[in-house]
């Protein structure tokens, strides 16, 4: 067993950020208990569910499965890089309400990550496009379909 | 998760430093989409931890002369956006894509599929079909291994102290060649497969099958290829015949376990139904209608 500590610098929404950790802190432990954003949620803990999902250097990853010591001089983004005032959210934010694309809310941040990322690849994917890219992300209330609507509902629009 | 110690190498004669002091369980960590969780279970256990994600060989992705070289450290998504690799490797592209998700994918590697040596492993029986070799690399050190010779039994490959997985070199066939992959799972996404069968396969001029491997997954302890199955379709037709006996005889490479994704008999009886739309799969790429 160690008891080492490691000093990590990465961007976090476009903030310069420094987190001193064990190894076997995991990158979503580092944004939730480190820097205190609590919008990446635990689902699984093991790769399956992908509520944990964040953008790491432009790939969507788990971050249950990476560790924070991999994260170094990396650029994160996490939900809160999206809209946290409710008057300003961001268009697919607005999206998923307008459907009804959640309910509990515990898939949402992951969900709204992956389909920022499907959109930055395919500006115009189709409905087998949009399934495949959200594979990764379980939802548990919805049955899905009222998320592929709210993906189709923002085609064309930037996804930032 | 018990902690440890981690280090990012830069070199492999870095990372093969640090994997060398037998006196310590140091591991190799890729994408860490199987250890990680491995860890955060206590099935792996390491003391340090050695991250070959930064050494810039693992990361290539190339042809060289005759040859498609992927750095055993690259993430499966980087692969499958390059357009020249999928044409020639539509059996690949297939099975990169199947791989768990698009956040798997843009972590999992190929040295870690083989590494982790799962039976079920995707990677594996496409790989072995297309006669890939893993290059072996420690700090003074290469060597050129056939991927069902690397892979030893479940969970288990043949690499001693100090080596890693520097990257896995697929030979590109020049003629009328293609090769494919189909798995069997009780999901369309996000499953293990319960069958996975890879087929590489070439035709002659007048349609007679010059060249066939035949690799199997999920039904093996360690990978094989199906060569009754590939003796019996070389030098015939293809033909819905043909194809219908071939994937028959696939049966006869296969020892497959009851586990808790299906029974034996289960796998056995699914087995020669993977088989013929694989082959059916390198029909269709052929522009062969069966
Ligand atoms: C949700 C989920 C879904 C999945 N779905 C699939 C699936 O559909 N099909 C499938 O085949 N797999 C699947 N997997 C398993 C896993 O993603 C793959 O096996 C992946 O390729 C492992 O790569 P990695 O880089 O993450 O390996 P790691 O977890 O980093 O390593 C795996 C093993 O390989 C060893 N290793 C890594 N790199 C090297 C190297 N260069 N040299 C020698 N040894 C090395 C490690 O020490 C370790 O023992 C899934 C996993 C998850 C979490």
């Amino acid at each position: 067993m160690s008891n080492k500590t490691y000093t990590i610098p990465l961007t976090v929404n476009g903030e310069s950020k420094s987190v001193t950790i064990e190894a076997r802190t995991t990158l979503l432990s580092v944004l939730r208990d480190h820097l205190e954003l609590t919008g990446t949620k635990e689902g699984c803990s093991n790769g399956n569910c992908g509520a944990c999902t964040v953008n790491m250097d432009g790939y969507t990853v788990d971050s249950c499965c990476v560790l924070g010591v991999e994260a170094e001089n990396s650029r994160i983004e996490t939900i809160e890089n999206f809209g946290t005032d409710p008057d300003k959210l961001h268009p697919i934010q607005e999206s998923f309400i307008r459907n009804g694309g959640l309910q509990c809310g515990i898939c949402t941040p992951g969900l709204i990550i992956s389909t920022q990322h499907l959109l930055r690849n395919i500006s115009e994917p189709t409905e087998q496009e949009i399934r495949l890219w959200l594979a990764g992300n379980l939802c548990r209330c919805t049955g899905y379909d009222k998320i592929i609507l709210s993906v189709q509902d923002i085609i064309g629009l930037d996804p930032g | 998760m018990q902690d440890f110690d981690y280090i990012k190498a830069r070199s492999i004669a870095d990372a093969s430093k640090a994997l060398s002091d037998k006196s310590i369980n140091t591991l190799i960590l890729a994408g860490g989409t199987d250890l990680v969780d491995q860890m955060r279970r206590g099935v792996k256990i390491p003391d340090v931890l050695v991250d070959i994600k930064s050494i810039p060989e693992l990361q290539l992705i190339q042809f060289e002369d005759d040859t498609l070289v992927l750095g055993g450290g690259a993430p499966l998504s980087t692969i499958y956006q390059r357009k020249s690799i999928l044409s020639e490797f539509p059996g690949l592209e297939t099975s990169l894509r199947l791989i768990g998700s698009i956040q798997i994918q843009n972590r999992a590697t190929i040295a870690g599929n083989i590494g982790n040596a799962a039976p079920s492993a995707d990677l594996v029986p496409i790989l072995v079909a297309l006669e890939s070799k893993a290059t072996v690399a420690s700090g003074q050190t290469k060597r050129l291994i056939e991927i069902e010779k690397l892979i030893t039994n479940p969970g288990v490959i043949d690499i001693q102290g100090g080596e890693l997985i520097e990257n896995v070199k697929i030979p590109v066939k020049t003629g009328r060649f293609t090769n494919s992959y189909i798995r069997f799972t009780p999901r369309a996404e996000m499953d293990i497969a319960v069958v996975g069968i890879g087929v590489s396969m070439g035709l002659n001029s007048d349609s007679t099958v010059s060249h066939c491997k035949i690799a199997l997954g999920a039904v093996t302890p360690k990978p094989v290829r199906a060569i009754e199955a590939e003796n019996y379709i070389l030098g015939k037709q293809l033909n819905s015949n043909s194809v219908k006996e071939a994937s028959t005889l696939i049966n006869r490479s296969a020892e497959p376990i009851t586990d808790i994704r299906a029974s034996a008999e289960y796998r056995l009886d699914l087995l020669p139904v993977i088989g013929e739309r694989a082959i059916k799969q390198c029909a269709v790429n052929f522009g062969i209608s069966l």
